[in-house]
């Protein structure tokens, strides 16, 4: 485990590597001036820009130095098109918003997901499970930037129950709650028992499991109860991977219920919760923990999309109008970090899923 | 794929067609599929309207709405033959057949009332009618409206009096300056019908209330109140209405349509060509190779590839063979994968040592022995990379990347779904605009992810439920 931990690591900066160098190959390759504006311009003011940017150096000078300056001072260079701000203030502005509305989406979707798909296992083939499995499918082909529209022409615009856009989170209650929370799940999984085989998957993992969902979903709900303006936006980002997440979860816990172990524990007597909480559900939610990767990149490109439609001023949003007016410098900095951070997230994906199935062994 | 022209022992596309065909729900998804594709097709037949041509007093028609079948406002001349461009459809259509036709057109006349409106900058501050008559207020009723008397634009406003901010329509200016308006409204009682007989290429003759009229005759569409060509009322049916700018949205739907299947299913072929021979390659040739070949994959996979599409997009033009390129980079992924184990396993069997014995060149057995026996796997991969990459390319439209074909703007039904989302309104009035672009391509996407479970399901009954 511990090997393949590092092995992951040091094959995270190859792959960052390969996603700068192509990028910024792709921007090199790109035809005509970065500062090709309307206006003429004359040479020498043309000179000192390029000097600024550092555009007068050859190509592969110009990558060493870019390289050099992220690696060593995280310092993505200057704007091309805001001149008196850099990369990384537009992106330190950005990213809060930006991971608050991710992690709102992952949270409902998990919470949505695990509860649907989970009670559409455990009833198969009832009313509910119909209906939740045919919503999900529905869920999972509508493209979030119908739902999005959609969404607020209902609710927003037709029904004035929500606000069309914008974002003004309010924090004041969090810190709180969240303490709270973590409190109440710190009790339930006190007598956390270390066993002979080191970390046993048992009742109490589920708690502290279950503990610290509960913890980010209340946090979640109340987050948006006092701030409406993030409601449509989380929602719209999290219902395809609710979706996904229902379908995946009802298919994994299926798998499981029919498993011997399972039967056991039935025959031992226990209720049905007590089967479903604390034997089937570490089983079932496998595929889920390895589809929260993807689910993850899913959430960031999505941002690109609900960003725009709710005018959230996050770094997905800076992206696209960085795209649209060529503000290449500010392209690169977000790919760069975008893929920094979904490595990173894939790789703690990957982990997490090793410790919950002892199966796994890598090599 | 009938069942006559198989071989009597069902072979295993056979048997994969009867599985298909139990799956209700794949076969619906085929079927809306195929409607699409052929509607795609023959879009310039199926159509109602051409996309291209707006009918500019047409805007925001609800669906349903129905409309004279005419244009902007037409000249007709006795003893002429009508020039195509001025005249609505019905007019230069029937010419020329060699049979006399009659058309008959309700029309009410205008009353128009001159006004004198003096401003200061941007507000009104007196009002004065005929006679330098000064009015207190203009009020307009439902048939009533005003307009700029030279340039003969319509003014927005419900009522008009000194005080109140400069209406919409107008141009601003600064200082006091005099704005020259029409009170215009249309007289619902002097309605008349006017009738024009045509033949042989030319308009016959023009009556008025049954007096022939000579000369020129102009009529304004806003004017006509009933249209009826040889007997039959002549008029359009938006059947999901129009947008903004007066374009049909159904037919541009369909255009839609095909700009995002063509996207979809040439994107596709490239990324499945490049995918099916990269995991062939890497699964025949093993050992280092594919080891080599497979950490290759393994890096691409990480990258944040919808980022990418957007720098390539971005920096060069955005033309649509740069999106096929693009598109098809993504999608190449994870068919090289699966194709590669598969080649694994199937390269272990009889008959490909048959085949190494019988002296077939390793390139030989790729293409005849190897390759074929995957077809399964890139059938089920078409069906579900063909949504995949519609989603990309109408979610980079969404975004402004709005792609370009021969220099012109290409409208797939991410560009729709866009422009129907910035013309909403306030309340959701103009709803349609958003909704029915959104349902069909929920509606295709949907069809084509039931399509591709279900082949996946028949093609490969071990598989089936998972995920």
């Amino acid at each position: 485990m511990g090997r393949y931990v590092l092995r992951r690591l040091l094959w995270t900066p190859l792959v960052l590597l390969v996603l700068v160098t192509l990028t910024f190959a792709l921007i090199k390759a790109a035809p005509g001036n970065p500062f090709a504006m309307d206006r003429v311009v004359s040479e020498e003011i043309r000179a000192q820009l390029e000097a600024r940017y550092g555009l007068d150096k050859p190509a592969i000078v110009q990558f060493g130095q870019y390289l050099g300056r992220v690696v060593t001072d995280f310092d993505f260079g200057p704007s091309m098109k805001f001149k008196d701000r850099t990369v990384n203030d537009i992106i330190a502005n950005g990213i809060g918003p930006t991971m608050l509305l991710g992690a709102c989406a992952v949270i409902l979707a998990v919470a949505i997901g695990l509860t649907a798909g989970t009670i559409g296992a455990v009833r198969q083939n009832s009313v509910f499970d119909h209906a939740s499995m045919s919503a999900a499918t529905f869920g999972m082909s509508v493209p979030n930037f119908v739902t999005g529209p959609v969404l607020v022409l209902v609710f927003a615009l037709s029904w004035k129950a929500l606000p069309v856009s914008g974002f003004d989170p309010s924090f004041s209650l969090l810190p709180a709650l969240g303490i709270a929370a973590l409190h109440v799940a710190w009790r339930v999984t006190e007598r956390i028992r270390v066993g002979p085989a080191g970390f046993s998957w048992g009742r109490e993992f589920a708690c502290l499991w279950l503990g610290l969902l509960l913890a980010a979903v209340t946090s979640v709900v109340t987050l948006l109860a006092r701030s409406p303006t993030l409601i449509l936006p989380a929602v719209t980002l999290a219902l395809p991977f609710a979706s996904r997440i229902a379908r995946l979860m009802r298919a994994g816990m299926l798998e499981v219920i029919g498993q011997d172990y399972v039967r056991t524990a039935r025959a031992k007597g226990l209720s049905e919760t007590t089967v479903v909480v604390r034997h089937a559900l570490k089983g079932g939610i496998l595929p889920v923990v390895s589809y929260l990767g993807p689910a993850i990149t899913g959430v960031l490109t999505g941002s690109l999309v609900v960003e725009k439609i709710f005018a959230i001023p996050g770094i997905g949003r800076e992206f696209v109008e960085a795209a649209l007016s060529r503000d290449y410098m500010l392209v690169l900095g977000i790919v760069v970090l975008d893929g920094l951070l979904l490595v990173l997230f894939n790789l703690a994906v990957d982990v997490v899923y090793g410790f919950l199935d002892p199966r796994i062994r890598y090599e | 794929m009938s069942a006559d022209l198989d071989p009597p022992s069902d072979g295993p596309w056979a048997q994969a067609w009867k599985r298909l065909r139990r799956n209700a729900m794949a076969i619906a998804g085929l079927v809306v599929v195929s409607v699409m594709a052929l509607a795609a097709t023959f879009a310039g037949t199926v159509a109602p309207f051409d996309p291209r041509i707006s009918e500019s007093w047409e805007t925001s028609l609800p669906p349903g709405a129905r409309h004279l079948d005419l244009v902007n406002e037409f000249v007709v001349t006795a003893g002429q033959a009508p020039r195509e461009r001025d005249v609505p459809p019905w007019l230069h259509d029937g010419l020329g057949d060699g049979h006399d036709h009659a058309c008959e057109l309700d029309v009410v006349a205008e009353e128009v009332k001159q006004l004198r409106v003096t401003m200061d900058g941007a507000k009104v501050t007196k009002i004065q009618g005929d006679g330098a008559r000064t009015l207190a207020k203009v009020e307009l009723g439902p048939e009533d409206h005003l307009r700029v008397k030279d340039a003969g634009t319509r003014i927005e406003a419900k009522a008009l009096e000194p005080g109140m901010a400069l209406p919409e329509g107008v141009p601003a200016k600064t200082g006091r300056w005099v704005l020259f308006a029409e009170w215009v409204r249309i007289a619902p009682d002097a309605k008349r019908t006017v009738r024009v007989a045509y033949g042989y290429g030319t308009v016959s003759a023009v009556t008025v209330a049954g007096a022939a009229h000579a000369g020129e005759m102009r009529i304004r569409a806003e004017h006509v109140r009933d249209l009826r060509v040889d007997g039959a009322r002549k008029e359009h049916v938006h059947v999901l209405g129009t947008d903004l700018n007066g374009y049909d949205v159904l037919s541009r739907i369909i255009f839609g349509a095909r700009i995002s299947l063509l996207v979809g299913l040439v994107a596709t072929l490239v990324s499945l060509s490049i995918g099916v021979l990269y995991g062939a390659v890497s699964g025949y040739a093993g050992g280092r190779t594919d080891v080599l070949m497979m950490r290759a994959v393994d890096v691409l996979y990480a990258m944040p590839y919808i980022f990418l599409v957007i720098v390539l997009l971005t920096v060069f033009d955005r033309n649509l063979i740069v999106l096929f390129v693009a598109l098809g980079l993504v999608q190449w992924l994870t068919p090289a994968r699966v194709v590669r184990g598969q080649i694994l396993s199937i390269k272990r069997r009889e008959f490909v040592d048959a085949a190494v014995t019988l002296g077939t060149t390793p390139w030989r057995i790729l293409v005849r022995h190897l390759i074929p026996n995957t077809m399964g796997v890139v059938v089920v991969f078409t069906t579900l990379t063909i949504p995949a990459v519609i989603l990309e390319e109408s979610f980079l439209s969404f975004i402004g990347l709005t792609v370009k074909f021969g220099g012109e703007p290409i409208d797939s039904w991410g560009a729709l779904v866009d422009s129907g989302r910035n013309a909403l309104g306030v309340n959701g009035e103009r709803w349609w605009m958003l909704v029915f672009p959104g349902a069909a391509m929920s509606l295709t996407l949907f069809s084509m992810n039931f399509l591709g479970d279900g082949l996946r399901d028949a093609l490969d009954p071990r598989q089936k439920g998972r995920g």
